[in-house]
């Protein structure tokens, strides 16, 4: 008989399980050699059955639920890819025409609003000042002079203590600045 | 640039083509990635980038068979963006993996069937990743060597070694599961 001496190898066998095609060699010795038959049938269980436990597997992981969300998902990522948005052309006499006219005249409403109430705001600090302010305290501008004494005070004696710090500070300046200096004698002498 | 309508008709032409694919594509990113929410975005990225690119698809090869090399290069980009954040792979065993509610079988028959799952699992993760890649595209996904090396750049002849050894292995592997189920 032709082919008695040969039979296929599993490689041989495999190939014609994931090609689907037909090989007319092999199935002509298919046919009639039983054991390569039964190799052939056994290696296509195997398959089948690791199929199905991925595919299994797989499915569950991947139920309706996530199948859906996926769905949802690329649908989300596609409109978001596209660029541009197409906006529509206003057609004259079209309603849509007359909503940016309405959204300005509600815009400047609440500007005007806005203002007047801004403007109440700024008459209420003088009546709604605090006690203090009504029994005679000093003046806006008194406190500011105040201030900016304490602020000049602050700086002569800044100074003083500059010049005494430089290393080459004259015996003379130090005497000028002394002049300035209310002295304890002058206040003592006088009770002698 | 499309106008709306047509956007919008395209748009929705094409979730025909992802409800006929998702199926198949996430079980082949799944084994590839072993990863359910990794595949899950390497899918989206898929679709996402076929649609961008329909205008580039040639109808000489089938539409599977275009998009399933998006898909590989989907997940080749997550795997190596995977490695770059030097992320380890969450096993099989983590993820969720309860069987469907209801199921007819017996306990003792579904214990079988889970343990066996889960053997067939590792065994195809402990493939080299060539391996594992053509084992996935061929056999998972239905693909045939020739398509497969269209899809992955790769020769037919090296397909068809690495497919052969990924069998091989595997026969030796679950070998001893064929009495238990």
């Amino acid at each position: 008989m032709i082919f008695a001496e040969w039979h296929p190898d599993d490689e041989r066998l495999l190939g014609h399980y994931a090609d689907r095609t037909a090989d007319q060699t092999l199935d002509q010795h298919l046919a009639w050699c039983r054991p390569c038959h039964r190799r052939l049938s056994a290696m296509t269980r195997d398959l089948e059955g690791w199929h199905l436990a991925a595919a299994e597997h797989a499915d569950e992981a991947f139920d309706h639920q996530r199948l859906a969300a996926q769905r949802r998902g690329i649908q989300q990522r596609l409109g978001a890819a596209v660029p541009g948005r197409v906006l529509p052309f206003p057609v004259p006499g079209s309603p849509e025409r007359h909503a940016p006219l309405a959204r300005v005249a509600a815009a400047v409403l609440l500007v005007a609003l806005a203002g007047a109430g801004v403007f109440r705001v700024l008459q209420m600090p003088e009546r709604v000042s605090s006690p203090a302010a009504s029994r005679g305290a000093p003046s806006r501008t008194t406190a500011a002079v105040r201030l900016v004494r304490e602020g000049a005070d602050a700086a002569d004696l800044e100074d003083i203590d500059l010049a005494l710090l430089r290393p080459r500070t004259a015996v003379a300046e130090l005497r000028a600045l002394d002049e300035f200096t209310p002295h304890v004698r002058d206040i003592v002498a006088p009770r002698r | 640039m499309m106008a709306r309508g047509e956007l919008s008709a395209a748009r929705e032409a094409f979730d025909d083509i992802v409800v006929r694919h998702q199926r198949r594509a996430s079980r082949i990113a799944l084994m590839y990635l072993r990863d359910a929410a990794e595949a899950d975005e390497a899918v989206q990225d898929a679709f996402v980038r076929a649609f961008t690119r329909l205008e580039t698809y040639r109808d000489e090869h089938p539409f599977e068979v275009w998009f399933t090399r998006i898909l590989v290069n989907a997940c080749v980009d997550r795997q190596r963006a995977r490695q770059r954040r030097a992320r380890r792979l969450v096993a099989l065993e983590d993820l969720a993996f309860e069987p469907a509610a209801g199921r007819s079988a017996s306990p003792e028959r579904r214990a079988v069937g889970l343990a066996w799952r889960e053997a067939v699992n590792a065994a195809v993760e402990r493939l080299p990743a060539r391996q594992r890649e053509v084992f996935a595209l061929c056999h998972l996904g239905d693909h045939t060597p020739r398509d497969v090396s269209m899809m992955t750049g790769m020769r037919e002849s090296t397909v068809r070694v690495h497919l052969f050894r990924a069998v091989h292995k595997l026969r030796a592997a679950l070998g001893a599961w064929r009495d238990l189920r």
